[in-house]
């Protein structure tokens, strides 16, 4: 079994940042305002958190998806997919002019869910990845109707529409990709 | 009438929140109709009839200084008479939010000399006769709440005459945001002023307006919405600067400098202004944004002079954010002024605003529309179920509607609160800019009715010189809140603000306990309810020094609350006189407000007049005057507010020596738990995150799980 070093990179970083800046740290966060002069913000926005809660949730997220995603795809593909859906959530987040800051991975982990759904379900079939990743557009849709978290009250209310952007680019995946060459598990 | 609060349902939601945003969007939108045409300023005023020549208005420079808590505006102004005849100036501008004048300067012969207080009817007295006797003179008087007024005699034929103004006012945070403002706009309610006079509101020489704000915590970014030529830089010891003029502009302000949700227009390149003609027809708004995740905090300044056995103090109490959202479906009753100031375009825009907040009420939801003038209209009659069919009949029906006469408010109000269910849950929506003119117009009678309703008031107060008192008064008694908003505010921010605390609970009921050290004259007397990101500023007298405990009570949706520190008052404070003049002014607003409630009486009269000649304070009752020095002498007028004045200017240059010093007095036993309130808090303050739960988490397991089998199935 090969060890997933970007997954444990990326959440090295994530979980490092956290502790040497704290919590939301405004040099770091999604801010509509600064993108222009501080482009970095794109990027580290995904990887900055508002709160204990919100850091600890999508870092276990992100232990189990990183790693699946990596031993199914591979670490290149792995960036490129995380690359892709980092652009996607950051046109969603500019579509959306009532955010004005933002920050969190879970996102990105959207993404992960759905390439790692679809690859399983490529490579064995059956219903089941199908169902999982229909469950999960589901719970976004969900949000998406109400206009809230359905079981979670983070510092900053997740926005459901960059849930969707993520997933977006994960269902587009394997199609924009084309047929996986190289399984890693 | 048993409604319940709406500011006392628990609950968080989204979707409630969006919809009281919407609401709050309208109100927003009706403060967005007043750029409409005929904005009248501060100027100069002359009859008219055209009997009397005009003078100009020569320079007009501001300096401002935010420090330890409040805000030193000083005024500097010259008057040009360019007629061959002696003349007086009258200049008027609307009164500051909560504004204490501390000095009032009138250059006689070359040297300043500033005003003494005396009851107004007196210095009204002395500055004719000086005038009668062709001395120099010069008066500053408040006419009730709408306007300064200053009187200088004489312009000479041909010459220049200098004054300067200086007044205090506490520095208003609200969630995380600074906001200060210098007004200029005259509000347009006083008819009668407004047929009598002309006001020349055009500057022909300088104008320039410089802020620095010496903050203790850190402040992110500032900005100033309407002004996107001000020059803003940072000094190396952290503090802001802004600088205005009428001059071709240096540089541009940095476009990082935005401390709240930036929008398309927030990114216009500012265009450089051309040394020209200035008119004081736009209120300058501030702005600074304080970083987020600070703690809430109890911050203190006081004043005790060497050896004084009284001090007197400023408490300013930052609660964290611990006020949870609301939720459920609301009777939402818009009570929007028809009057004749709606008229010239802003009415069809106030449509247009009431349009969006309907659609995007929930389904669950009911609205009612009110109009007043003289006459109140149920545009609905009665509560509509918000559904599109109600809803597109109730904006066609508004927009039929034409502005015009007088303001009933009185009737507006009492139209708003009958019909209302008692197994829903109400709030009502106040749009005013205006005066109660018509019916009944006592403040206590208003104070009846909203006290009597049991139901929240949700208060937007539109331009300067409305009547603030009054509906600041109404929507406290009611439980609700009041803002105030300028023509010049950002219109995102001023939607922030309402909507953080529209869609929270609040801390209702709020009582301040000091104990261990003596703590008379606390003002104000009644604090009502805090939403959430409010201050809670408080000002008192002390006896004594040494520890003291201090407790911040009130009730959370039904349920007790109370916050707990201790903290030394100094035995000895000399940084900062001026709070004795915010004390005092905070005292004669808790009189006056009395007075306003329950009729004039001639002891409340008296304190009134008598804490503002001791403190120096121009009021409704009292006045300042400038003689010359050898006519105060003469006249037997004690030097009171200058030596008050020259402790105050000598403490103000000891601060700027010294820099800026913390005034957190919690620090060792911190108040409150939670971090402050900001806009990157949460709620719906424009903040997103992606956040996990849960039910992604059994989704994630879901993935992991299949992994295994299928690693197991490779095998």
């Amino acid at each position: 079994m090969r060890t997933p070093w970007l997954t444990l990179i990326v959440g090295a970083v994530v979980v490092s940042t956290a502790a040497l800046t704290g919590f939301a740290p405004d040099a770091l966060v999604w801010d509509r305002g600064s993108l222009l002069a501080e482009p970095w913000r794109l990027v580290t926005g995904h990887l900055v958190h508002a709160d204990a809660g919100h850091l600890v949730w999508n870092v276990a997220a992100w232990a189990v998806l990183g790693a699946t995603t990596e031993r199914l795809i591979g670490p290149r593909r792995m960036a490129l997919a995380l690359a892709a859906g980092i652009i996607a959530v950051d046109l969603s987040l500019l579509a959306l002019p009532a955010v004005t800051r933002f920050c969190g991975l879970s996102s990105l982990l959207n993404t992960l869910y759905a390439v790692a759904c679809l690859t399983l379900w490529r490579r064995n079939g059956g219903a089941l990845p199908l169902l999982l990743l229909a469950a999960g557009a589901a719970k976004i849709g969900t949000e998406i109707i109400l206009g809230a978290p359905v079981l979670t009250t983070p510092t900053w209310p997740p926005i459901a529409e960059t849930h969707a952007a993520g997933l977006l680019v994960g269902l587009l995946w394997p199609w924009a990709t084309g047929p996986q060459k190289q399984i890693y598990i | 009438m048993h409604n319940t609060h709406p500011a006392d349902q628990p609950d968080p939601s989204r979707r409630s929140g969006s919809i009281a945003s919407a609401l709050v969007a309208f109100l927003a939108m009706a403060v967005a109709i007043l750029f409409a045409t005929n904005v009248l300023a501060a100027g100069l005023l002359r009859p008219a009839d055209g009997t009397t020549p005009a003078l100009t208005l020569q320079d007009h420079e501001v300096s401002v200084v935010i420090e330890d808590g409040y805000a030193i505006t000083t005024l500097s102004q010259v008057f040009r008479n360019p007629n061959p005849a002696d003349l007086e100036a009258i200049y008027t501008f609307p009164v500051p939010e909560k504004a204490a004048v501390a000095e009032f300067t009138y250059w006689i012969d070359g040297q300043p000399v500033t005003a003494e207080v005396l009851p107004k009817a007196a210095a009204r007295t002395v500055y004719e006769d000086q005038k009668a006797q062709g001395h120099e003179t010069a008066l500053a008087e408040q006419d009730s709440h709408k306007t300064f007024d200053i009187s200088v005699w004489p312009v000479r034929a041909g010459g220049d005459v200098r004054i300067r103004l200086t007044y205090i006012q506490p520095a208003k945070i609200d969630t995380g945001i600074g906001r200060y403002v210098y007004p200029l706009e005259d509000g347009h309610v006083d008819e009668q002023k407004m047929a009598f006079w002309t006001t020349n509101s055009t500057v022909s020489g300088h104008v320039s307006f410089d802020l620095e704000l010496r903050a203790a915590i850190p402040v992110e970014a500032l900005r100033l919405p309407s002004h996107p030529q001000a020059v803003i830089n940072r000094t190396p010891e952290g503090y802001w600067t802004v600088h205005l003029d009428n001059g071709p502009a240096s540089a541009a302000a940095p476009t990082d400098e935005t401390p709240t949700a930036p929008t398309d227009a927030e990114t216009a390149t500012p265009s450089p202004v051309q040394q020209t003609a200035f008119t004081l027809d736009q209120d300058i708004v501030v702005y600074w944004r304080l970083a987020s995740g600070l703690p809430g905090s109890v911050d203190m300044v006081a004043h005790k002079a060497p050896g004084a056995d009284r001090g007197t103090f400023m408490m300013v109490l930052t609660p964290g954010d611990d006020l949870s959202a609301i939720t459920e479906g609301r009777d939402w009753t818009f009570i929007l002024d028809k009057s004749g100031s709606m008229n010239g375009g802003k009415f069809s825009t106030l449509s247009q605003g009431v349009s969006r907040a309907l659609d995007s009420l929930g389904p669950n939801d009911r609205f009612r529309l009110i109009t007043f003038d003289e006459q109140t209209t149920d545009l609905t009659s009665g509560f509509q179920p918000a559904h599109p069919g109600p809803v597109a009949a109730a904006i066609a029906t508004l927009n039929a509607v034409h502005p015009g006469n007088g303001t009933n408010l009185f009737a507006g109000l009492h139209s708003g609160l009958g019909g209302l269910e008692a197994d829903r849950t109400n709030a009502l929506v106040l749009v005013t800019d205006g005066v109660a003119n018509v019916g009944v117009t006592a403040r206590k009678d208003f104070l009846d009715l909203v006290r009597k309703a049991d139901v929240r008031l949700y208060t937007a107060i539109i331009g300067n010189s409305a009547n603030t008192p009054l509906l600041d008064g109404i929507a406290k008694a009611s439980g609700g809140f009041a803002l105030t908003v300028s023509n010049d505010d950002d219109i995102v921010g001023a939607v922030l603000s309402m909507t953080s605390k529209a869609t929270h609970q609040a801390l209702h009921g709020v009582t301040l306990t000091i104990d261990g050290v003596k703590t008379p004259d606390v003002a104000p007397r009644v604090i009502g309810s805090l939403y959430r990101g409010q201050q809670l500023v408080v000002f008192g007298h002390y006896f004594g020094d040494g520890p003291a405990t201090v407790r911040l009570s009130g009730k959370i949706s039904g349920q007790q609350k109370t916050y707990t520190t201790s903290f030394d008052f100094p035995a000895q404070a000399t940084r900062n006189p001026e709070i004795e003049r915010l004390w005092a002014y905070a005292s004669i607003e808790d009189m006056m407000a009395e007075m306003a409630e329950f009729g004039e009486t001639a002891d409340l009269k008296s304190a009134v007049t008598d804490t503002a000649v001791a403190y120096g304070l121009v009021t409704p009752y009292t006045s300042m005057i400038v003689v010359r020095d050898e006519v105060f002498q003469t006249l037997g007028l004690d030097r009171t507010n200058a030596r008050r004045l020259e402790s105050e200017t000598k403490a103000q240059a000891e601060r700027a020596a010294t820099g800026v010093q913390p005034r957190r007095v919690d620090t060792a036993q911190p108040m409150f738990t939670a971090p402050r309130a900001t806009y990157s808090g949460g709620g719906s303050s424009g903040n997103g995150s992606g956040a996990m739960d849960p039910l992604s988490g059994l989704l994630v397991i879901g993935v992991g799980i299949l992994l295994a089998r299928s690693a197991r199935r490779s095998q």
